[in-house]
């Protein structure tokens, strides 16, 4: 067992940096302001050593990054259409035209994850972890439970109905 | 069914897919919270000199400045105990150090002097206020007196007593006025 507080600081930063990451972008949709989230997330960390007092490590952090990402969010929504489209560009992220001619079935997906409204999008995002269940996420979102898997529900309803129509769409032009 | 099962599985996939982040999140989480937590190596020289500007500051207003003479100070408390003599004392600091009009250090010497003629007790004095000599018109009318037989001593006397002595008017009485014609008729 580690003592020095800078290793165990590391080790959090490598087992969770992934994490973080995921919820500062469900809430973002940008890779860098995810990254700004990301980053100032673990700054707090490091200076309040919150993560060592939490039963629920995943769920603490989801709660301080989506918090971070929540007071950015504002920032991001100023965001030029322009700028939008250059990161998503620049992320590696396909676009239309080349998901169209890859029919990449990820991508598309994670188009529509990302057209998803964000109180639908962020609980989906985090229920894909195995470690969280519905009391977490609520906690993590200030939701109740009942509100977070009636949440999840619709999501993946409206996932659905988007990828049959698609389905459909394909089969026709074939 | 299947369809549906199928449709699940494919969204399970992308939604461990989603949101990727770019190679190497952990080394730049590192490396900005390091730089970020860290002190800037510039801004340490800043430390002692605005420790040694604060020690000034604190000197500067803690020293109290005074004047040598401050033109309104308040008095001693042993001269405020006598207050008599004090116009004595400064009459013998005027003869005995004549006080230069320049120099801070001169005015402190005669300070410690004036202190030193406070410290000496004077003689009490057996009639209060002290008598002064006779002026020549008190001389002359002191002469006339002694001059004077007895029988006019005692008519001055008695004329200073008059002169002193309250003067007393009688009430005025003013008759009825009668009409010269009131007889004839």
């Amino acid at each position: 067992m580690t003592t020095d507080p800078d290793a165990e600081f590391a080790a959090l930063v490598e087992r969770q940096s992934r994490f973080v990451y995921k919820v500062a972008y469900a809430v973002l949709r940008h890779t860098h302001d995810a990254e700004d989230a990301v980053q100032e997330t673990f700054l707090k960390l490091y200076r309040n050593r919150g993560w060592q007092q939490a039963e629920n490590e995943r769920a603490f952090l989801a709660r301080a990054a989506w918090r971070i990402a929540v007071d950015l969010k504002p920032r991001t929504e100023r965001r030029t259409a322009e700028e939008l489209e250059a990161d998503v560009l620049s992320s590696g992220a396909p676009s239309p035209e080349e998901m169209a001619l890859a029919e990449n079935a990820h991508a598309h997906i994670h188009r529509l994850i990302d057209a998803l409204p964000d109180e639908l999008r962020v609980p989906l995002v985090l229920a894909s972890f195995e470690e969280l269940n519905s009391r977490d996420i609520g906690t993590a979102l200030g939701l109740p439970e009942g509100t977070v898997r009636t949440r999840l529900q619709r999501a993946r309803q409206l996932l659905r109905a988007k990828l049959e129509r698609l389905h459909v769409m394909e089969v026709g032009r074939g | 069914m299947a369809k549906h099962d199928e449709l699940d599985r494919l969204l399970d996939e992308s939604l461990s897919s989603y949101a990727e982040p770019v190679h190497g999140l952990e080394e730049r989480v590192l490396r900005g919270v390091s730089a970020s937590a860290s002190p800037r190596p510039r801004l340490l020289w800043l430390w002692p000199a605005g420790l040694a500007a604060a020690a000034v500051l604190l000197l500067f207003v803690a020293t109290p400045w005074r004047s040598p003479l401050p033109p309104h100070a308040a008095p001693s408390p042993q001269i405020a105990r006598t207050p008599a003599p004090q116009r004595d004392v400064v009459r013998n600091v005027d003869k005995a150090v004549p006080l230069p009009r320049h120099g801070a250090a001169h005015l402190q010497r005669a300070v410690a002097q004036t202190t030193v003629a406070e410290q000496e007790p004077l003689p009490k004095l057996d009639v209060f206020p002290s008598p002064s000599p006779l002026s020549a018109e008190e001389r002359a009318l002191a002469g006339l007196v002694a001059r004077s037989s007895a029988q006019e001593q005692h008519a001055l006397l008695a004329a200073r007593q008059q002169a002193d002595a309250p003067i007393r008017i009688s009430a005025i009485t003013v008759p009825p006025i009668s009409s010269p014609d009131k007889g004839k008729e």
